[in-house]
């Protein structure tokens, strides 16, 4: 019988790597470790299978060794361009993940109350058969909205699909604890202020940065805010950082982060800032790059609207029928200072003008500032003095960060992580460091982080079908009409939709269907779900293994499949890499599928709104799939292939890099007008006065959709949504707190994922509880020793972390990242996820950002204390204790559903 | 409309209600039993029905297969996660309700009587003790029969969950012009004519000031309260109950 072939020690060699890669910024090419060679008694003939990890949203490129059916060893693929054949640990720990002992293999009844673990096993028509009851039964007696449906960026999700389930089954309460609070502000915030299109942001993990995957790339520095590749994105985003470093020329590097970590050891400047304060560093580098004039002149004068005059009455752009010019009222007006005069623009800017960026000017009755005026106004107070002092930081190494990122001979970018997303200032955030890019001209040059770079043919995501809601349905999406840039994504707002739970306002929720991880791991204030959890009628979990929110809350569990099992193509630069199943075991099914067969079941048992679902007149849009073949070739889409080969191919070239690499797109002439392209915003320019943040918040647009119109007007939010950046102390700030006097991050891991891979036993033993780190000022004041387990306490509870007393934290700030013991899912779930999970201290009650509603996961204060729980006696901590997670490997089985004709 | 139950296919269903040991009483019995029900609004009317099934004088305990059969026909049972006997036996369990094993009334091998069946004290839990021949087996014998009845811990918790009474409770919290909707519903949905849909509510309810005055509200709000209470159910239509309508009194002499 053949045996896996990873020992401990190949694993953690092979780990490790990849990790060095990272830190010590030597070149991937020379540097991967061989695993060690199969073993095997007696083999049948060892196939190799070109696949993709989806441990994380980097989605590895992959070589799985199959051999009887069994995979028996992954290596990484050196075709994707991202990857290069790179493999971190959570890749490396696919097959202990696949084999794992505890996967749900099959559908699985509750027998007795929740939290009792007990279950019985049912057929899959059983399971869809009760699903799709339940389903039609809430939609009779309440409304279809009174089902809730929910998926989160662990374990394999589709954001896409499950919204598009939703919408299937008729409910506008789809929602994710990340969106509000991870990626959804920096995308969204991007989409307004310059409409470059969905992935075109300054998120790299997610992502976006492709020109930096290119030794070649023209970029000199990189400004890291609060995000840390290394960790977040080993083998992609980390690699290509380590391989810019190795060129040459080198990288020079400024990080944003109140960690010390992997990527702040290589930087050139380090600001440990203090979490929930990244606007006021924001403001005061926009004052620096202004009072010092940085800013390019030429494309802030004709591709920003900086100067553009704004009517003070209306708050938006003044337009020449406002300004009594000849022209429409979708002209804009400028302040020609040579002749002290307004003068209509003329698309992209008239020849021969520049316009003032700056000053206040009369203009038919009205005083109007330039949009470059208000930017300045609006960080006037922000000296570097009063950020440090604001920031913890020190105004000197703010300003040799400016420094380098402002340098004329260089090529400089920013990459903003999800610390940004996470406190009630995601918006501000987000459009203040567009607007640094803006200013500073970099978008779509060479080097810059800000790309329109080909589009693929293939996708990974099918688009979902907001148009399939009435307008009825669509108003009623939970917390939208105040917190509107959540209809960007067709989300509803947490907090508002767990009212709706708690106290039936302005309606009941009844059911919910959740498709990941661990809820009770993730979400914001997480013991809440234990006030929620018995007001709901039939909860269903759709995940490859039990987890806390699996005992605690779920009547029903379908089990899903791992990344190994699944079929799915990715993007990736100019090549799309293709996941192929390996294997399939079980009754394990593709995620995608399971909510088809939902959907195909509650049609056949008499909903015809699900029935409309496969229509594609009626949903306006994409119709459902019916099956994995259908389902492959809507993401197969342009790709032209067929998916057999496609795999065979496992990494596919669609264009060269020279055509992939397309720059200044804006530049590029619109055949129709014979104008330049522009940007995707009203103006096509990039607004750095973003008046589209302003219409959204009175109107929705441009992303409230709905079956009967495109585009239809909502109510506005209780308060408009400001144009600018602003600065806001954090609700609990340790400037004032007393009782809770340090302030808590958090961030991420090299091994773990979101909630996921805690149950994996090499993983484990890596890494087999939280670090809580403090600064050795903080140790002492509060007495507590490394190695130590301490309580980490806010105002929502308590947990514990083991403390690791570090320089690599400032004073002030303690870090811990998120973390479950499923260990103890069997004697304690509660204990499961409350014993060292920092989202049990997490705050999800207002003030919220108020586009998105994001609550907060970082910057709140808590305080610390040497722990008297025997935390060590309850958790597993030793090698030996993970023994009964070491895989069982298993033959493969056939699908469980048909793949299509 | 009800799912398929794995319970008659549970090996010794009967004698299975019967393991549960230590079964609790007093402040203890009625704490448990009150948060089974509380905890999970899935089960909660499932829970209540199979309490009142078993509302009965210890004189007159139920045979257990009955009030499962019973059970199993009621609506409330065929919309829960749960099969009658997991839901007897969380109450078992919580001392909401007490079990009475009915041994098997069988002569011994050597002549010597065992106890009958039928009475209404709880049996020794001692294993009964068999003479055969030369050796003497210590055998756990299994109760032919389980008779249920409820606790007065149980009693308490009924009591606690009576429908009228939640209503009052309801309405004192609730916003003036509250009351004037829940009539409204409770008076659609005691149709004779098959009750009302979904629709025929949100219909009744149009334009009424209670679904914006004091705040946004939709009519499913008043529809899911009235039913956690048991004014209303559903079988495919709403119907007021006979609890809904003694609500509807309330109503009527405080309108």
């Amino acid at each position: 019988m053949a045996q896996t072939t990873m020992t401990r020690r190949s694993f953690v060699k092979a780990t490790a790597a990849m990790g060095a890669v990272a830190a010590l910024g030597i070149g991937v090419s020379d540097s991967l470790v061989k695993a060690d060679p199969a073993r095997a008694a007696e083999a049948g003939e060892e196939k190799l299978v070109k696949t993709s990890c989806r441990a994380c949203i980097a989605s590895c490129a992959v070589i799985a060794h199959v051999r009887d059916g069994r995979v028996v060893r992954l290596e990484g693929n050196p075709e994707s361009p991202m990857s290069m054949g790179g493999v971190c640990a959570k890749g490396m720990a696919g097959i202990q993940a696949l084999y794992h002992p505890n996967r749900n293999k099959y559908p699985m009844r509750r027998v007795g109350e929740r939290g009792s673990n007990e279950w019985e096993r049912i057929s899959w028509d059983e399971a869809l058969t009760e699903v799709a009851t339940h389903v039609n039964e809430c939609t009779d007696k309440y409304g279809a909205e009174s089902i809730m449906v929910s998926t989160g960026g662990g374990g394999n999700p589709h954001f896409s699909n499950v919204k598009r389930f939703g919408e299937a089954i008729g409910t506008p309460n789809v929602w994710e604890p990340g969106c509000a609070q991870c990626y959804l502000p920096r995308m969204a915030a991007s989409q307004l202020s310059n409409g470059l299109g969905k992935p075109n942001n300054l998120s790299f993990s997610d992502s976006n940065g492709w020109d930096y995957y290119y030794t070649d790339s023209a970029v000199t520095s990189l400004v890291l805010w609060g995000t840390d590749p290394s960790n977040s994105s080993v083998a992609t985003g980390g690699r290509a950082l380590a391989e810019l470093r190795n060129r040459p020329q080198g990288l020079k590097t400024v990080v944003i982060d109140p960690r010390f970590t992997i990527d702040a050891a290589k930087a050139d400047v380090w600001l440990p800032i203090r979490p929930g304060t990244d606007a006021a560093l924001v403001l005061a580098w926009t004052k620096w790059i202004l009072d010092n004039e940085k800013y390019d002149v030429d494309f802030c004068s004709t591709w920003t609207n900086m100067p553009y005059l704004v009517n003070p009455e209306t708050r938006l752009t003044l337009k020449a029928t406002e300004a009594g010019l000849e022209g429409s009222d979708t002209d804009y007006v400028v302040w020609d200072p040579e002749k002290g005069e307004p003068v209509v623009v003329e698309y992209p800017m008239n020849e021969g003008l520049k316009p003032a960026l700056f000053g206040e000017y009369e203009v038919n009755g009205l005083t109007c500032k330039t949009g470059g005026q208000l930017l300045k106004e609006s960080c006037d107070e922000w000296t570097l003095q009063k950020a440090a002092e604001v920031c913890w930081l020190d105004a000197d190494q703010i300003e040799k960060a400016l420094e380098i990122y402002t340098d004329p001979d260089g090529q400089s970018g920013i990459m903003q992580g999800v610390a940004i997303d996470q406190y009630a200032q995601s918006q501000q955030n987000a459009l203040g460091c567009l607007n640094l890019e803006y200013l500073m001209g970099n978008v779509e040059k060479p080097g810059t982080m800000l790309q329109k770079f080909a589009g693929c043919p293939a996708r990974d995501q099918i688009p979902n079908t907001p148009r399939f809601l009435s307008k009825e349905m669509t108003l009623k999406r939970l917390g939208t009409v105040e917190h509107k840039g959540l209809l960007d994504w067709d989300m509803a707002h947490i907090p508002t939709v767990f009212k709706a739970v708690e106290d039936g306002d302005p309606y009941q929720i009844h059911m919910w269907i959740e498709r990941s991880g661990n809820k009770h791991v993730v979400l914001g204030n997480s013991s809440c779900l234990d006030k929620l959890t018995p007001k709901l009628d039939y909860i269903v979990h759709v995940y490859m293994y039990p987890t806390a929110f699996s005992v605690l809350c779920a009547d029903l569990l379908l089990p899903c499949t791992e990344w190994l099992e699944t079929n799915l193509p990715i993007p990736q630069l100019n090549t799309v890499v293709i996941r192929q199943a390996v294997t399939h075991l079980f009754e394990t099914v593709e995620e995608g599928i399971i909510w088809t067969q939902i959907v195909q079941k509650c049609a056949e048992l008499g909903n015809q709104h699900c029935a409309d679902a496969f229509d594609k007149d009626k949903v306006n849009g994409i119709p459902m799939y019916k099956n994995e073949k259908e389902r492959i070739g809507l993401l197969m889409n342009k790709l032209d292939m067929s998916w057999e080969d496609a795999c065979k191919q496992g990494v596919i070239t669609w264009c060269t890099p020279e055509e992939y690499r397309t720059y200044q797109v804006y530049l590029q002439t619109d055949e129709e007008t014979g104008k330049p392209k522009g940007f995707g915003t009203p103006s096509k320019k990039c607004e750095v006065y973003c008046e589209s943040n302003i219409i959204l918040g009175r109107t929705g647009f441009p992303w409230a959709h709905c079956n009967e119109e495109e585009h239809f007007e909502m109510e506005p939010a209780s308060e408009d949504y400001e144009p600018l950046c602003y600065y806001e102390e954090p609700a609990e700030s340790p400037l004032t707190d007393t009782e809770y006097p340090l302030v808590l991050t958090e961030g991420r891991l090299p091994m773990y994922h979101h909630g996921t891979l805690r149950n994996i036993p090499y993983l484990r033993e890596m890494y087999p509880v939280p670090e809580c780190w403090i600064n050795p000022a903080d140790a002492e004041t509060y007495g507590i020793k490394d190695g130590e387990w301490v309580d980490l306490e806010s105002r929502r509870g308590k947990t514990h972390g083991k403390a690791k007393v570090t320089t690599r934290i400032p004073k002030g700030v303690v870090y811990q990242e998120r973390f479950w013991a499923p260990e103890l899912l069997d004697t304690d779930p509660e204990a499961a996820y409350k014993i060292f999970n920092i989202n049990v201290l997490t705050k999800n009650d207002p003030p919220y950002n108020p586009e998105y509603g994001t609550y907060t996961l970082r910057g709140f204060t808590v305080k610390v204390s040497p722990s008297a729980d025997d935390v060590d006696s309850m958790v597993w901590t030793k090698p030996e204790q993970f023994a009964p997670w070491m895989p069982e490997p298993s033959d493969p089985t056939e699908d469980v559903f048909d793949y299509g004709a | 409309m009800g799912m398929t139950r794995n319970d008659d296919d549970r090996p010794d269903g009967v004698a299975s209600m019967t393991k549960a040991s230590g079964h609790p009483s007093g402040p203890d019995a009625y704490k448990r039993t009150y948060e089974a029900i509380a905890s999970n609004h899935g089960t909660a009317h499932a829970l209540l029905d199979t309490l009142r099934a078993c509302d009965v004088d210890a004189a007159d305990a139920r045979p257990y297969r009955e009030v499962e059969e019973e059970l199993s026909a009621l609506p409330s049972v065929a919309e829960s996660t749960q099969g009658p006997h997991t839901l007897l036996g969380i109450l078992v369990r919580t001392g909401g309700i007490a079990t009475i094993e009915v041994p098997e009334a069988t002569e011994g091998a050597c002549g010597s009587p065992l106890s009958k069946a039928g009475g209404a004290d709880e049996a020794s839990s001692e294993p009964t003790t068999v003479a055969t021949g030369e050796v003497a087996a210590q055998a756990q014998d299994q109760p032919v029969d389980v008779l249920v009845r409820i606790t007065e811990e149980g009693r308490e918790v009924l009591a606690a969950f009576d429908p009228v009474g939640r209503f009052e409770t309801l309405l004192a919290g609730e916003p003036a012009g509250y009351a004037d909707a829940y009539a409204l519903v409770l008076a659609t949905c005691d149709s004779d004519e098959g009750g009302a849909s979904r629709r025929d509510v949100e219909c009744a309810l149009a334009g009424n000031p209670a679904l914006t005055d004091p705040k946004r509200v939709y009519p499913s709000y008043f529809i899911s309260r009235l039913e956690s209470i048991e004014g209303l159910v559903w079988d495919g239509a709403w119907h007021t109950t006979d609890a809904g309508e003694r609500m509807l009194g309330v109503l009527a002499t405080s309108l």
